[in-house]
């Protein structure tokens, strides 16, 4: 599937592969350790948003910040950016709004993901 | 040349592991900053890591933390410290510094500054364990000459010569005992002519 320029923005896989030393198999390895992380980071950002637990949002938000940045998946980590700033600053009513932004964000970048590792997982031979 | 990571970000924290792994570098990570402190100490002395490259925001003990508790030990005097952070700010930079940090690097980095920033750390640690090894050899050689130093009461007779404890003790064990030389006894050629020219009394 060719990405279009939405998608480019949103994950850079030609600039992960250069990150990864231009090891693609690093590369799948860094997406799929991104995926099973970044929902442990989604769900504490949702109880801390519940909770309003500003400090545990910023701690939550920052983490997903930093590996979504190192995956050079862009908008996920500006979105999550912005809720770190939101949970210095206990303002929970734009956080609700910006989780779920950051929540169809994921959303796209799962599936973009997924794609690019699908030819990797093995199947069984029929 | 041995590495610590402490990173709780799991993908910043596997590409940094694998550029050092490429770089041959002997690499262990872990996920907070306790744990880096717990390892650092439980480690023995000569298998320390030269190295220790240290997130800002972690659980637990933050990267700065553990900055300066290493840098308030002289166990870590030579273990150059390189800090990540995704802050920008410069007041935020200059307290990583101040906290006793070699270097920082901002996340997410570029594997290419991140060697350089790596092989940077490497030679001042090369050059740091270099200079205090000479330093301790100066200080051994400083300590030789301080010993020596000074007046030494020698009998211009027997050659005795009167040691700190105000006792007559042959020279040789003198040298010996103050200095590192080891003494080989023989007889020089003056000596040997003279016993030549004037033979031993033999006694019936």
């Amino acid at each position: 599937m060719k990405a279009d320029k939405a998608d480019a923005a949103a994950f850079d896989m030609a600039e992960l592969v250069r990150v990864a030393g231009g090891d693609t198999t690093l590369a799948d390895e860094l997406a799929r350790l991104f995926l099973s992380e970044s929902s442990e980071h989604m769900s504490r950002m949702w109880s801390a948003i519940n909770n309003s637990d500003g400090p545990a949002l910023k701690f939550a938000a920052h983490a997903l910040k930093g590996s979504a940045a190192s995956l050079t998946a862009g908008r996920v980590a500006v979105i999550a950016g912005r809720l770190e700033e939101m949970g210095v600053a206990g303002d929970m009513t734009a956080a609700k709004s910006a989780f779920a932004q950051l929540a169809n964000e994921m959303t796209a970048l799962a599936g973009m993901l997924e794609l690019l590792l699908l030819p990797k997982i093995p199947t069984v031979a029929a | 040349m041995k590495i610590l990571i402490a990173d709780d970000d799991a993908v910043a924290a596997r590409i940094l592991e694998a550029t050092l792994l490429r770089l041959d570098w002997k690499v262990t990570t872990v996920r907070d900053g306790t744990s880096a402190w717990e390892t650092l100490e439980t480690t023995h002395e000569d298998d320390l890591p030269q190295l220790v490259v240290l997130d800002w925001m972690m659980p637990g003990l933050d990267g700065v933390e553990v900055c300066r508790l290493m840098r308030a030990s002289p166990r870590y005097e030579l273990t150059y410290v390189l800090l990540l952070t995704s802050r920008e700010a410069k007041e935020d930079l200059a307290e990583g510094l101040a906290a006793g940090a070699n270097d920082y690097m901002t996340k997410p980095f570029d594997p290419i500054e991140l060697e350089a920033r790596v092989r940077v750390g490497e030679r001042v640690v090369k050059l740091q364990t270099s200079l205090a090894a000479r330093v301790d050899e100066l200080e051994e050689a400083l300590a030789l000459v301080s010993k020596l130093k000074g007046l030494l009461p020698i009998c211009a007779w027997c050659k005795m010569v009167r040691n700190e404890t105000n006792y007559w003790e042959p020279l040789d064990s003198y040298i010996t005992s103050h200095t590192d030389v080891a003494l080989t006894h023989g007889i020089c050629p003056n000596c040997v002519g003279r016993m030549m020219d004037e033979p031993v009394a033999v006694t019936a």
